[in-house]
């Protein structure tokens, strides 16, 4: 159990346990946003070269977040990846 | 008299990864925690078992495993990378996120799961938190058909972890976001009778991801829903989705033994205990479902990859097609021989009824 609430935050007391509110901290104020967005990627050689072309390109457009290729185009040659990215 | 040598060599332990791509519709491991008989059978014939939670989560279901981490995806992909290492623990303090979109009764419902886990399993928990915002998740289906999805305010997950590791000392988090209850939709139908994808999947992992990648530390998530109504036609695969209030108990298990993260090899000591990459043996994963980063960097790392063809998934993404060197086998129980005869220095091939005789190369002449 924590000890009682410092002044100006609020907390709510349910069951046994203090639940603290959280205030909003300047530390991580930052406006984060999620995006899906798909890329096609040239097939290399390598996993390895496809994995940093993957990369670099998905760094482009934000943070990586999480990736996947969804479908290889043989035809194409080209890997059609599927991603989240912050901004 | 011919002389009986025995050498003893050391032989370092026999690492196998095990990934089932949450939200891809997997014919095995895609519902409730129904790949865990599968990382149960590759935890006895392996030394070490590295796997994640879509893999061990079963709602209140669950089953421990001494020799198996439980590694978030996104940890999972660092440490294939061979950015991040991992070290083995006997117990984590698990911190305990609700989102304040939760209604008080299921709240209650929450607390209650936790409350169990420390009376009847011992974990060790830290106060919890209440998010200062609703977290406003948002479900999506990809083109590819793949679950994804998001939560509007980050921010506020992001407050709230940062508060339950600075002031309470957790060492791991677990969340729970209030999900949005579609009782009558297709898509939930189809997953709960074992055909189609999980919706929730997607937004489930960007917010452990996000965890994970902003603070390093292990994390897992459990969706908060209203019960559904009782449904006879629920798959066996499904089913432990339909067993409580909440889907807490499992992701809280996973959470209080997940390895913590070795993030920098700077002023690093090392531990007998900790895993790296490098030692991984073999990956197992469907065969269709190889596009994903984790699978792409163990196969750099020549890591035997050993694609399974019964587990279908709505990926398309064959090993082949991104020029990936893997052993294909039919079905789980397949993969497990083959890793039982890899770990032990076996040719799989002896163990076939036809054994081609062996061929005579000419010596390469020198042309200089």
């Amino acid at each position: 159990m924590l000890e009682a609430p410092t002044l100006g935050k609020q907390v709510e007391v349910l069951h046994d346990c203090y639940y603290i509110s959280i205030l909003r901290r300047d530390s991580i104020v930052q406006k984060m946003t999620t995006h899906f967005i798909t890329a096609e990627i040239d097939l290399k050689q390598t996993p390895a070269q496809l994995q940093q072309s993957i990369e670099q390109e998905l760094n482009k457009k934000g943070e990586p977040l999480r990736w996947s290729i969804a479908l290889v185009d043989a035809r194409k040659q080209k890997a059609v990846v599927e991603a989240i990215v912050t901004k | 008299m011919a002389a009986l040598l025995t050498v003893l060599v050391h032989q370092p332990p026999y690492t196998v990864v095990l990934i089932v791509p949450t939200g891809v519709g997997a014919s095995i491991g895609g519902y409730a925690g129904d790949a865990m008989p599968v990382a149960r059978a590759i935890a006895q014939v392996s030394d070490r078992l590295i796997t994640h939670p879509n893999v061990l989560n079963g709602a209140q279901l669950y089953w421990p495993l001494a020799n198996t981490s439980y590694v978030e995806g996104y940890a999972l992909d660092k440490f294939a990378s061979t950015c991040w290492g991992l070290r083995p623990v006997r117990q984590n303090k698990v911190g305990l996120i609700l989102d304040r979109a939760i209604e008080p009764e299921l709240r209650l419902r929450h607390l209650q799961a936790a409350e169990a886990t420390r009376a009847t399993l011992g974990l060790n928990l830290t106060d919890c938190t209440v998010t200062d915002a609703s977290l406003e998740v948002q479900l999506r289906i990809a083109p590819s058909g793949a679950s994804w999805g998001t939560i509007g305010n980050t921010g506020s997950l992001l407050r709230a972890a940062e508060t339950l590791i600075d002031r309470a000392g957790a060492e791991a988090i677990a969340i729970v976001a209030r999900f949005p209850d579609d009782t009558d939709s297709e898509i939930l139908q189809n997953y709960r009778h074992g055909k189609g994808v999980d919706p929730l999947a997607g937004a489930e992992a960007v917010i452990s991801h996000l965890i994970v990648r902003t603070f390093k530390i292990p994390a897992a998530h459990a969706p908060a829903l209203m019960p559904l109504p009782a449904d006879p036609d629920v798959s066996p695969r499904a089913a432990a989705e339909e067993l409580g209030y909440t889907f807490l108990p499992c992701v809280l298990v996973g959470l209080s033994r997940a390895p913590q993260f070795i993030i920098s090899k700077d002023n690093y000591t090392p531990s007998p205990q900790d895993i790296w990459a490098e030692q991984v043996d073999a990956v197992v994963v469907p065969a269709s479902a190889c596009g994903g980063s984790a699978v792409m960097s163990f196969s750099s790392l020549g890591v035997r990859v050993v694609a399974v063809e019964e587990n279908k998934t709505k990926m398309e993404v064959s090993p082949e097609s991104l020029g990936i060197k893997a052993i294909r086998v039919n079905s789980y129980l397949e993969a497990l021989g083959f890793l039982v005869t890899h770990r032990a220095g076996i040719n799989p091939d002896s163990l076939r009824p036809t054994l081609s005789s062996l061929n005579c190369l000419s010596v390469n002449r020198d042309q200089s």
